[in-house]
């Protein structure tokens, strides 16, 4: 009999999972991808959104398109995972398992730090990264802060390519004079992950 | 700490945690009163 390997998440761990195990397993296996919305967002593209170089659409994939590889998806949210019987439960019902992937990523919660979601805005999903776009294009003068919040937080490189692209295009609509930017970070150096 | 970013001087500062952001001043606030 087949043997299952689930894979929870549509982001790009669990794509590239996914891919390599559907073309390592063969036939012998079914590759059965999970995700709550069955959309991919192209992260590393969310900072050319911000920039105005992309449009929200050309970032966003359909993960159905993984079913031409042989890939089953399954679109709603994991809402259990019971190890020891090897299934997992989702909105779209429940799936067993001879081996599980668990690719879920993580979020932001902008909501901890007081005052972030009234002020700030965060390049870090879709809709913060259109928001930084209108709020960068609107910018003519003053005081820039481009802030980490805490450690650990994903992309260690995308505050500071954030802060050279948003200078980068304030030179280029010519707003030069009068313009600070201060980056503030619990980090002891830029990109520590990068090493010393 | 400053940096010379593309000729626009940043003012890097590490090792520093914001803990809110003051709505009515636009202020990053930061941790041990910064």
């Amino acid at each position: 009999m087949a043997k299952t390997v689930l894979v929870l998440g549509g982001g790009i761990g669990g794509v590239v999972v996914a891919r390599e195990l559907r073309k390592w397993l063969g036939s012998s296996a079914r590759v059965i991808l999970i995700d709550k919305d069955g959309k991919h967002l192209v992260a590393p593209a969310l900072l050319w959104v911000m920039e105005g170089r992309r449009k929200s659409e050309a970032v966003v994939k359909n993960l159905e398109r993984l079913r031409r590889k042989g890939i089953e998806v399954i679109v709603g949210a994991v809402t259990k995972i019971d190890a020891e019987n090897r299934r997992v439960e989702t909105e779209a019902g429940g799936f067993d398992f001879d081996a599980l992937v668990i690719a879920l990523g993580a979020e932001t919660a902008p909501e901890t730090m007081p005052g972030f979601a009234e002020t700030a805005v965060s390049p870090y999903t879709l809709e913060g990264a259109v928001a930084t776009r209108d709020a960068v294009s609107e910018f003519d003068g003053g005081k820039i802060v481009v802030m980490v919040a805490s450690l650990p937080f994903k992309c260690p490189a995308a505050p500071y390519e954030a802060a050279l692209l948003i200078d980068h295009g304030l030179r280029k609509r010519g707003v030069q004079g009068g313009v600070e930017m201060e980056f503030i970070t619990p980090e002891p150096q830029p990109i520590l992950v990068a090493g010393r | 700490m400053e940096v010379l970013l593309a000729g626009r001087r940043i003012t890097y500062r590490p090792n520093l945690t914001p803990e809110s952001v003051d709505v009515e001043g636009k202020a990053v606030v930061l941790a041990g009163g910064v």
